[in-house]
């Protein structure tokens, strides 16, 4: 007997989202029960019914607004009866929670899990030059004592990254702007993005450099916002009043060492393992994909996420996105619908799952894709370790 | 620091850029662990290195993250020259940023930091590199 597949004994029931602003100056928890109650609500379901929850990274101090409330908070603040909760960062990437949520469904500890991603980083880091993570420490340990004597920040080391693939892909400026233009683009459409004035490829190559060759609009713009997501046991899905969103195949990776400066290949991140761990739990491929949903904390990300997801060969998605026309909305490709993190604000991984999930029920709105997408994927997380990609159908 | 660590950070005192090897396979360590990542032996030994590596990545930072370390300045990564699978996060030092090209040689050079007023009497030295004076 084929042991059961975790995937096709849960449905993604609810998404919502809170309030997302630069600088919101609320309390976050606020924020996460504003998108946790809207989730519930979105899944059918009352508060009583959920008894799991599942948070990433949760309750932290490191990071100024980097969580916005943990397990322990929100359950006192819903008047919660769990069955079964987790959180923490140690997961393959940010969607490591949703995972560990469809696991404890799919295994029968919990029926219906509540999993949000809350972030206030905009308001915690004030108003002026952002900071790297560490500033202000006398000392520092751990990963950090190895790049903070050097002035060395995740911009420096995505900056290594895009020289990398310069110097040995032939990667140009001008295909690094095509995804930024095209995000915000599509972030014209999202009455909640953060930046939704339209910018062209010049603006791009004009705004200033933050570490050379990565220049302002390749980063993410911290925000304030908490995106939930429900999972539930795939009966429930017959009671919903919209279509189920379905997990068709989920990969995680955490191979590589987790310090990115010392992965094994400086031109790769670990999308390259959760990619192809997902497709080899599916029967579909890269061209049976309708939508993608690929993270953008810094534009080269995506990069990668398209080359190992197998929509291009390894160093060649400068030529698949330069000009944007396959990646628009209209394109053979539609890529971060919602203006990704980009323009719409660094959800921090949660933002591209919420878009998949509207985009397959047909219900994003405005930016709805005009045939509505039966397939969609979403890839989260960056440098060498900690990724996981995600296969979404519609019901 | 870790007690594990503290030669690498203090080798500089001595001009000596020292890195953790296996007394098995002969593989670098960086940083400095507790079983070889190449065979798993727990017998590491410090080495001195030559010094010498080539660039293998960087960037050129022009944004202020932290206080009194104003940009621009060079992040790189410079691979040994004795096991070029192990790098340094480090910074490039006496070179115009435009000159800098992959693979270019390079040498050690140790800088040391102005310690925190917190009493431990720490001597970290830092390893930067600079280009390589001719073969």
């Amino acid at each position: 007997m084929t042991p059961a597949r975790f995937e096709d004994a849960v449905v993604i029931s609810g998404v919502a989202q809170s309030e997302i602003g630069r600088r919101l100056h609320r309390d976050p928890r606020a924020l996460t029960v504003e998108a946790c109650v809207a989730a519930v609500a979105d899944a059918g379901l009352r508060l009583d019914e959920i008894d799991g929850l599942s948070t990433y990274p949760g309750a932290m101090s490191v990071g100024p607004g980097f969580s916005g409330a943990g397990v322990r908070e929100i359950h006192d603040l819903l008047g919660l009866d769990l069955a079964w909760c987790s959180s923490g960062s140690e997961v393959p990437g940010q969607l490591g929670a949703v995972v560990n949520a469809m696991l404890a469904v799919a295994g029968g500890l919990a029926q219906h899990v509540l999993c949000w991603r809350s972030i206030w980083e905009g308001t915690a880091q004030g108003s002026g030059r952002r900071e790297g993570y560490g500033a202000g420490q006398g000392r520092v340990g751990g990963p950090m004592a190895w790049q903070l004597p050097y002035g060395a920040t995740a911009a420096n080391l995505a900056g290594i990254l895009v020289n990398a693939r310069m110097n040995r892909f032939g990667l140009t400026r001008e295909q690094l702007g095509a995804v930024p233009v095209g995000n915000r683009a599509n972030a014209a459409l999202n009455p909640a993005a953060i930046y939704r004035a339209p910018i062209t490829l010049d603006d791009y190559l004009e705004a200033r450099m933050v570490s050379w060759p990565l220049s302002l609009y390749d980063c993410d713009v911290p925000c304030d916002g908490a995106t939930a997501v429900v999972v539930s046991r795939r009966e429930h899905a017959a009671a919903l009043d919209h279509p189920a969103v379905h997990v068709e195949a989920v990969g995680c990776a955490h191979h590589d060492r987790f310090m990115w400066e010392y992965g094994e290949d400086i031109t790769r991140i670990s999308s390259r393992w959760s990619a192809a761990a997902m497709w080899d739990r599916t029967d579909l491929r890269p061209a049976d994909v309708d939508v993608a949903q690929l993270y953008d904390g810094f534009s080269i990300f995506t990069h990668c996420w398209l080359e190992d997801l197998g929509f291009c060969g390894v160093g060649e998605a400068g030529a698949f996105v330069e000009g944007g026309t396959t990646i628009a909305r209209d394109g053979a490709l539609p890529l971060n619908t919602d203006g990704g993190q980009l323009s719409g604000g660094r959800l921090h991984g949660y933002g591209f799952l919420h878009e998949a999930c509207l985009q397959v029920r047909g219900q994003a709105g405005a930016r709805q894709l005009a045939s509505r997408p039966q397939v969609a994927v979403v890839g989260v997380g960056a440098a060498n370790s900690g990724t996981t990609a995600m296969l979404l159908t519609g019901g | 620091m870790a007690d594990h660590e503290r030669p690498f950070w203090e080798g500089g005192a001595r001009g000596e850029l020292v890195v953790q090897r296996c007394r098995e396979c002969g593989g670098l360590n960086h940083p400095p662990t507790m079983r070889c990542r190449h065979d798993g032996s727990a017998e590491l030994e410090w080495t001195v290195l030559s010094g010498r590596g080539h660039v293998e990545g960087w960037t050129v930072n022009q944004h202020q993250w932290l206080p009194g370390v104003p940009a621009p300045y060079v992040v790189a990564l410079v691979a040994l020259a004795e096991d070029p699978s192990t790098r340094l996060l480090t910074n490039l030092v006496g070179i115009d940023p435009a000159e800098i090209r992959d693979g270019m040689e390079v040498q050690v050079t140790f800088v040391r930091p102005e310690p925190p007023d917190d009493g431990l009497d720490d001597d970290v030295w830092l390893p930067l590199f600079a280009p390589a004076a001719g073969p």
